[in-house]
C-alpha cells in the first residue's frame, strides 16, 4: 500500500518547505497559526486545510500591500508582522505589530521579503465550508 | 398552463421549475412512462428529456422558453443496449451489480436512474445505491441511501430511501472504514431484495484517497459491470485489474452541467431541509441505548470534581471528561493520576450533531439532529423525522456533520472528540 489515508504527511512537507524557504520563527509561527485555524474550521477536510494553508502566505511586492492586510516583512535584520493601518505612495504604518513594541512606520523601499497573510483564504477557495455558529 | 402537442418519437427538453400533465397519449422521461392522467413536477435545477411514445397532448406549466424541441433523443442508443446486455447476462437467484464511476458532474445519477428504469421493464426488483454522500439523491446528505424500486422513478430525490446507512460526512475522506462497512452492509440487503443493483459513487476518483477507496469498493462489490463515465481517460487507472468485458466506457454528455461549490451546498441543503421538515423532538435515556463511533458511554463511570460527566476509557485511552468550560489545570489538579490522560469535551459542542438512530440489528432507522446531551438527566435530546416509537431506537451512532434545526449545514465536529 503506497496510498496515504491521512493528510498529515502533506502538512509536514508543507511545513518543511516553509521552513526551508524562510526560517524566521516569526513567520513560521504565523504559518502554524494559519494551519491550525484552517484545520479547526474544517476538521473533516485536512486536505482542503492544507491546500488553503499553502496559499495563505504569499510573497508580494511592497507596493502591492493593501490597508487592512496582514503582512510580514523584514527591514534590515528585524522582521515584523502586523496589519497595515495606513499606506501612502512611499510607505505604510503597521498596527498590532509583533517583534516591535509600538506601531511602526516604514518606507516601502526599506521592506524586503514581504509576505501577505490571507486570513480569509477558506472563504475565497472553499466558501461552502464556512458556517455560522450553531445556535 | 399551455397545451403542447408532441408527435410520436418526437423529443423535447423541459427545464424546471415546471410541471406537465398528460391529457392524451404517453411520454417517457428518463425511461419512466408517464401516461394519460399522470403528472410530473420538474424541480428547480433539474431538466428532463421528454420522448413521446405515441401522439401525445400535454398541459405544460413552465417559464417561457423552458420547453424546447430537440432534433432527436439526448439518450445515447448504447444505454439501451447496455440495459439489454444486463438482462441477458443476469442469472436467476444472483444479484447483478453495476458500479458507475465518474468525476463530479458527469451525469452518473441521471445514467443510474435511466438504466434502473429501463431494467424495471424486464426485472421485477431493481435497486439503486447512492453512495454520493456529498450530493445525495436517495436519503439525506451524509448517508448512503438505497432505493429498491417498485416502479420507474424520474427523480430519486422524490422517493424515500428503502434503506439508509449513516456515513456522517459529505466525503469518505476521514471515514474510509465506515464507508466500506456501509457498502458491504447495503450490498447484503441488495442481495436479499433485488435482482440488479446500480451503485452510484462519489466523484472522488483521483489521488491517494480516491484511488484507495474506489479500488476497495470495486474489490468488495466485485461487480458484473463497471461503467466509466469519462471525458477522456481519467478513470482508466481504476479498472486496470478488471477483465475487459466487464468495463463499459461511456462519454460524458455535453448536456451534463457543472455545479459550483455553493450550488452543490444549496442542493444538499434542499434535500436535508426537506428531510427534516416536520421533524419531532425525541428524548432517549442513556440507559436505553448503546453509542457508536464515539468514546462517550463506552467506559466505566467516574466521578470527578468539576466535570458534568466522566468515564474511564480502555487502558491507554485514559478518561473522557465533559466540562461546562474548557478544562483548566485548576479544575483537574485534584483528579487522581490513575485516570490517565484526559480527553476533554465541552458540553454544548455536540449541539447540532448529525446522528443515526439504530435498531437492535444496527440498521439505520432514521437520521436525527442532536439538540443536546443532558448530562444531568442522562438523556439525549434529538430532533428527527423518525415516526416510529423511541423504544425502537437501540443505538445512537455519532456523525461528524453539524446541522441547524431546519437541516441546513452548520459545520463539523472533530472526529474522536467525544
Amino acid at each position: 500500500m503506497t496510498f496515504k489515508e491521512t493528510e498529515f504527511p502533506a502538512t509536514l512537507k508543507y511545513l518543511k518547505a516553509a521552513m526551508a524557504a524562510d526560517p524566521d520563527p516569526l513567520l513560521i509561527k504565523e504559518v502554524l497559526a494559519q494551519i491550525i485555524k484552517l484545520y479547526e474550521a474544517v476538521p473533516l477536510y485536512p486536505g482542503i486545510a492544507n491546500m488553503c494553508a499553502a496559499q495563505a502566505v504569499k510573497a508580494v511586492e511592497p507596493k502591492d500591500v493593501a490597508v487592512g492586510q496582514k503582512i510580514y516583512f523584514q527591514k534590515g535584520n528585524v522582521s515584523y508582522l502586523g496589519t497595515v493601518a495606513e499606506k501612502t505612495a512611499d510607505g505604510l504604518k503597521l498596527k498590532a505589530v509583533k517583534a516591535a513594541e509600538e506601531d511602526v512606520s516604514v518606507s516601502l523601499k526599506d521592506m524586503s521579503k514581504v509576505k501577505a497573510i490571507n486570513e480569509k483564504i477558506l472563504e475565497e477557495l472553499w466558501p461552502s465550508l464556512v458556517f455560522e455558529k450553531v445556535k | 398552463m399551455k397545451e403542447q402537442k408532441i408527435g410520436k418519437e418526437e423529443f423535447f427538453l423541459l427545464v424546471g421549475p415546471a410541471q406537465f400533465a398528460v391529457t392524451s397519449g404517453a411520454v417517457e422521461v428518463i425511461a419512466a412512462r408517464i401516461g394519460k392522467g399522470e403528472k410530473l413536477n420538474v424541480p428547480l435545477g433539474k431538466r428532463v428529456p421528454i420522448r413521446a411514445l405515441e401522439d401525445t397532448v400535454l398541459q405544460v406549466e413552465c417559464e417561457p422558453d423552458k420547453l424546447t424541441k430537440m432534433e432527436g433523443s439526448s439518450i445515447p442508443a448504447e444505454w439501451d443496449a447496455l440495459a439489454k446486455r444486463v438482462v441477458g447476462e443476469r442469472r436467476d437467484g444472483r444479484l447483478y451489480s453495476i458500479v458507475v464511476l465518474g468525476e463530479v458532474d458527469t451525469g452518473k445519477t441521471f445514467f443510474s436512474t435511466y438504466i434502473a428504469n429501463r431494467l424495471l421493464h424486464h426485472l421485477k426488483r431493481t435497486a439503486i445505491l447512492d453512495c454520493d454522500t456529498g450530493q445525495s439523491d436517495i436519503g439525506p446528505p451524509g448517508t448512503f441511501g438505497m432505493l429498491v424500486m417498485k416502479k420507474p422513478v424520474v427523480f430519486l430525490t422524490e422517493e424515500p430511501a428503502t434503506y439508509l446507512y449513516m456515513l456522517g460526512a459529505h466525503s469518505p475522506g476521514l471515514h474510509f472504514l465506515p464507508a466500506l462497512t456501509g457498502l458491504a452492509a447495503m450490498l447484503e440487503k441488495a442481495r436479499a431484495d433485488a435482482d440488479a443493483l446500480i451503485i452510484d459513487t462519489t466523484g472522488w476518483v483521483q489521488g491517494d484517497g480516491g484511488r484507495a477507496i474506489k479500488k476497495s469498493k470495486l474489490d468488495i462489490v466485485n461487480p458484473d459491470m463497471v461503467v466509466l463515465m469519462q471525458r477522456g481517460t481519467e478513470l482508466e487507472h481504476l479498472v486496470k485489474h478488471l477483465p475487459k468485458e466487464r468495463v463499459v466506457r461511456l462519454p460524458v454528455s455535453k448536456k451534463a452541467s457543472s455545479t459550483s461549490q455553493m450550488e452543490r451546498k444549496s442542493l444538499r441543503e434542499l434535500v436535508s431541509v426537506r428531510y427534516f421538515k416536520g421533524a419531532q423532538k425525541m428524548e432517549i435515556p442513556f440507559s436505553r441505548v448503546f453509542t457508536d463511533r464515539c468514546y462517550f458511554l463506552t467506559g466505566t463511570p467516574l466521578t470527578l470534581d468539576g466535570a458534568l460527566h466522566a468515564e474511564r476509557l480502555s487502558a491507554w485511552e485514559g478518561s473522557l471528561a465533559v466540562t461546562a468550560k474548557p478544562l483548566t489545570p485548576d479544575v483537574s489538579k485534584g483528579w487522581p493520576k490513575e485516570i490517565g490522560r484526559v480527553t476533554n469535551f465541552v458540553a454544548g459542542d455536540e449541539k447540532g450533531l448529525m446522528v443515526g438512530l439504530l435498531d437492535d440489528k444496527q440498521n439505520c432507522l432514521a437520521i436525527a439532529r442532536l439538540d443536546e446531551i443532558d448530562f444531568a438527566k442522562k438523556c439525549f435530546r434529538l430532533r428527527t423525522p423518525f415516526s416510529g416509537s423511541p423504544e425502537q431506537v437501540r443505538g445512537i451512532q455519532f456523525g461528524s456533520l453539524k446541522l441547524a434545526e431546519d437541516g441546513r449545514e452548520a459545520g463539523f465536529i472533530e472526529p474522536g472528540s467525544i
